[in-house]
C-alpha cells in the first residue's frame, strides 16, 4: 500500500485540479496555477534526474569494466556535448549553433534512419505472423494488403477509384472501428486515473 | 529535401556526418551490428543531453534562476520551487519521505488531468458523435446507424474481461475481429509511412549528400 | 535456418535499398501520383486558414517525433509557408522534448530561408506533459524575443485567447488527442487542425469525424494533395521542393505486397491441403 501522506496528497492535488476545472473561481484558480507550476518543476527536475543517472550508470560500468566500454563512453559523450554545446558561457542554449548541429548531424539522422528500417522489419514481422498459423494473424495482414493496394499511387481512372475507396474506407469503417477503441481506451484510462488518484488499489509508488 | 542544413562549411561536415551515421544505422540491415550499437549509444546520450539542456535552460532557468537572481527576497515561493525541482533531480539518491512531496505532486495532477481530459474531451463527444444521427438522407443515416453498431460492437470487444452471458460474448467475439480488421487497415498506413521514412533517408543520401538528386 | 535464406536475409533488405535508390533517380511518370484524389483533408484545412480573417495569430503545437517527422515534413513546411503567406503570425510551443528538437531545426530553417522575423515568435518547451497544456490555457510566458517584440507583448498579455487557431503537429505521446482533452474544454472554441503522421490515425480519426479537430492532414496521400494544391505564392522558396517521389513507393508498396501476399497464398494453400487431407482420412 501507498503511504498514507503521499496518497492524502495526490487526492488534494487531484480534486483541487478537477475543482479548477468544473468551478469557476479565481482564488481556486490561483491554487490550481500553483499546482500546475508545481508539476512542471517536478518535471523539469525529473528529467535531470534521468540525464543524472543515466550518466552515473554508464561511470559506474566503465569504472567495474562492465559491459560495452565504447557504448559507454559515447553515451557520457553525447550528454557531454550536448551540455557543453548549450551551456558553455556565450551560448544561446537551445537555440545556439552548436546544439543546433548536433541535431541536425547527429540526433534526428540516427533517429530518423531507425524509423526507415521499421519498414523492412513491419513487413518482416507481418510476414512471419502468418506463417505461424494463427487466425487472427491471417485476417490482420488480409486487412493490410488490401489497404496497402488502395494506397498503391496511381494518377487516373484507377487511381482516383482506389484512392476514393480507400478514403472512405478509412473515413467511415476503419474510423467506426477506432472510435470504439477510442472510448474503449478513455473509459479505462478514465477508470485507471480515478483510482490512482484516489489511492484505490494501486501498487506502493 | 531535409533541408536542415545551410551552406557554411560547418553545415558541410554535417551534412557528411548525417550520412555517416544514416549509413551506419541503415548498415544493420546487412548484419553490421557492433557500429550500429555505437550510434544507438550516442543517440541516447545526444537526446538525455538535450532533455537536462532544455529542462536547465527553457524551464528551471527562466522560472526559477533568473526572478531570484534578479531578486532573492522578492518571492519566497520560488525557493519552494528550487526544493521541489532539487528533490525531483535528486530522487534516485533520497530517501522516499524527502522525494514523497514531488511524487504525490506529480502523481495527483497527471491523474486529475487524465481522468478530466478523458471524461471531457473524449468520452462525452466521441459517445455523443457515435450516437447522432448524421444529417442527410437515408443512405447517411444508415452509414451511421452502421458505424455506430461497429463502434459499439468494438467498444465491448475491447472492454469486455470475463465473458457473462451469450449475446455479450458474441458481441464481444465479433468485436474483436472487428478491431483486428481496423488495426490490419491501420498497418497498411503505417506500412506506407515507414517506407516513405526509408525513401526520406534514401533521399538525402542522394540529395544533400551525393547532389544527384536537385 | 539455411545458409542460403540468412544470406537473403541480409542482402535481401540491402538490394530493396538500392533498387529505391535507383528507382528514385528516374524522371517522373505521369501514370503515377502520390496525392489523394479526394480533396476533402486538404479542402478542410484550406476552409480553415480562409476563416482566420486577417493578420491572424496561429500557435503551433510542435510535438513531431524525430523518428516519423520526415512523412510530415513536407507538409508541415507548406503548411507554414500557407499560414505567412496569409499574414499569419505563428508562435511555436512544444511540450515534448523531441517536438522541441524538430521545432528547433524547423525554426533555424525558416530563419535561414528569411521568413520574417517579426511573424515567428519561439515559445520554447513546456515540460510536465499534461500540466504543461494546462498550464499554456492558464498564462504564456513568450521569454526575450527580440525579433519579435510586438507579438511576443500581445501573447504575454493575453495568453492563449490571443490566438485564432491552434495547428497541432503530432506524433509524440502529447498529439491533437491531447490538446483536445487538455485545452480545448478550458479555452474559448478555436479551431483545431492537425498535421500527424499516420502511426496516429486511430487516434485522431474519430476526433475529426466528432467536429472537435476542424480539419486533418493525416496520412502521405492527405498531405500530398495539400501540398498540391495550397498556394504560398513569392513564400515557394519556404516549401520543401519534391517529397517522396511516387515510383519507389509503388516499387516499396509491391515488395510489401509481394513478401505479404506471398506468405498469405502460402498460408491458404497449406490450408486447403490439410482440408483435403482431413476429407480423404
Amino acid at each position: 500500500m501507498r503511504r498514507p501522506t503521499i496518497t492524502g496528497l495526490v487526492v488534494v492535488v487531484g480534486l483541487l485540479l478537477l475543482a479548477d476545472l468544473l468551478v469557476v473561481n479565481s482564488a481556486l484558480q490561483d491554487v490550481a496555477g500553483v499546482v500546475v507550476d508545481a508539476t512542471i518543476l517536478v518535471a523539469a527536475g525529473a528529467a535531470l534526474a534521468a540525464g543524472a543517472a543515466l550518466v552515473a550508470r554508464r561511470l559506474g560500468d566503465l569504472w567495474r569494466r562492465r559491459g560495452d566500454p565504447i557504448g559507454a563512453l559515447l553515451v557520457i559523450a553525447g550528454v557531454a556535448a550536448m551540455i557543453a554545446a548549450g551551456l558553455r558561457p556565450g551560448s544561446d542554449g537551445t537555440s545556439d549553433p552548436a546544439v543546433q548541429w548536433l541535431l541536425a548531424a547527429l540526433l534526428i539522422p540516427i533517429a530518423s534512419t531507425l524509423f526507415g528500417l521499421l519498414f523492412v522489419s513491419t513487413i518482416a514481422a507481418a510476414r512471419r505472423s502468418v506463417a505461424t498459423g494463427s487466425r487472427e494473424a491471417v485476417v490482420l495482414v488480409t486487412a493490410t494488403v488490401v489497404t496497402i493496394v488502395l494506397l498503391v499511387p496511381l494518377s487516373g481512372g484507377i487511381g482516383s477509384w482506389l484512392s476514393d475507396a480507400g478514403g472512405s474506407v478509412l473515413g467511415s469503417a476503419v474510423m467506426s472501428v477506432f472510435r470504439g477503441l477510442l472510448i474503449g481506451i478513455a473509459l479505462l484510462g478514465a477508470v485507471y486515473a480515478a483510482r490512482t488518484m484516489l489511492g484505490i488499489g494501486t501498487a506502493d509508488e | 529535401m531535409s533541408g536542415l542544413f545551410g551552406d557554411g562549411p560547418a553545415e558541410v561536415v554535417g551534412t557528411w556526418v548525417a550520412a555517416l551515421v544514416t549509413l551506419v544505422v541503415l548498415g544493420s540491415m546487412l548484419g553490421e551490428r557492433r557500429v550500429f550499437g555505437w550510434s544507438q549509444h550516442l543517440l541516447a546520450g545526444l537526446a538525455t543531453g538535450f532533455l537536462a539542456l532544455v529542462a536547465i535552460r527553457e524551464v528551471i532557468a527562466p522560472r526559477l534562476v533568473e526572478p531570484l537572481a534578479a531578486d532573492p527576497g522578492g518571492r519566497p515561493e520560488l525557493w519552494g520551487g528550487v526544493a521541489l525541482v532539487a528533490a525531483a533531480a535528486a530522487a534516485p539518491w533520497l530517501p522516499r519521505r524527502i522525494t514523497a512531496v514531488p511524487t504525490s505532486v506529480a502523481i495527483g495532477a497527471l491523474a486529475a488531468f487524465a481522468l478530466a481530459g478523458a471524461v471531457v474531451g473524449t468520452l462525452l463527444p466521441q459517445l455523443g458523435a457515435a450516437i447522432a444521427r448524421p444529417g442527410g438522407g437515408l443512405g447517411a443515416t444508415a452509414v451511421g446507424v452502421i458505424g455506430a453498431v461497429v463502434t459499439g460492437l468494438v467498444l465491448i470487444g475491447f472492454v469486455h474481461g470475463v465473458p457473462r452471458g451469450r449475446i455479450l460474448t458474441s458481441a464481444a467475439a465479433v468485436g474483436r475481429w472487428l478491431l483486428i480488421v481496423g488495426i490490419g487497415a491501420w498497418l497498411g498506413y503505417l506500412v506506407l509511412s515507414r517506407l516513405i521514412l526509408l525513401l526520406d533517408r534514401i533521399g538525402f543520401l542522394l540529395g544533400d549528400w551525393l547532389g544527384l538528386v536537385p | 535456418m539455411s545458409e542460403r535464406r540468412v544470406s537473403w536475409a541480409l542482402l535481401g533488405p540491402g538490394l530493396l535499398v538500392v533498387v529505391l535508390g535507383a528507382a528514385w533517380l528516374l524522371p517522373e511518370l505521369p501514370a503515377l501520383g502520390l496525392e489523394a484524389s479526394d480533396d476533402g483533408a486538404p479542402a478542410g484545412m484550406g476552409a480553415t486558414f480562409d476563416e482566420l480573417g486577417p493578420d491572424p495569430l496561429v500557435l503551433v503545437g510542435f510535438d513531431a517525433d524525430i523518428g516519423t517527422y520526415a512523412e510530415v515534413r513536407p507538409t508541415v513546411r507548406t503548411v507554414m509557408a500557407d499560414l505567412l503567406a496569409r499574414d499569419a503570425r505563428i508562435a511555436f510551443v512544444s511540450l515534448t522534448v523531441e517536438g522541441r528538437a524538430v521545432a528547433l531545426a524547423e525554426q533555424a530553417r525558416l530563419e535561414r530561408a528569411e521568413a520574417n522575423a517579426n511573424r515567428l515568435l519561439d515559445l520554447g518547451l513546456i515540460p510536465g506533459a499534461e500540466a504543461g497544456l494546462v498550464d499554456l490555457t492558464k498564462g504564456i510566458r513568450p521569454g526575450e524575443n527580440p525579433t519579435a517584440q510586438a507579438f511576443a507583448r500581445e501573447v504575454a498579455a493575453t495568453g492563449i485567447a490571443a490566438f485564432d487557431a491552434i495547428v497541432v503537429v503530432g506524433g509524440n505521446d502529447l498529439g491533437p488527442r491531447s490538446w483536445i482533452e487538455q485545452v480545448a474544454p478550458r479555452i474559448e472554441p478555436v479551431p483545431i487542425v492537425a498535421i500527424t503522421p499516420s502511426v496516429l490515425l486511430p487516434e485522431v480519426l474519430p476526433y475529426v469525424a466528432s467536429g472537435q479537430l476542424a480539419a486533418l492532414l493525416g496520412t502521405p496521400r492527405d498531405g500530398a494533395a495539400y501540398r498540391a494544391t495550397a498556394e504560398v505564392g513569392p513564400l515557394e522558396r519556404l516549401v520543401e521542393p519534391g517529397g517522396p517521389r511516387p515510383l519507389p513507393v509503388l516499387i516499396g508498396l509491391l515488395v510489401a505486397l509481394g513478401v505479404m501476399g506471398q506468405a498469405l497464398v502460402v498460408r491458404l494453400i497449406g490450408a486447403t491441403r490439410s482440408l483435403g487431407d482431413r476429407d480423404d482420412a
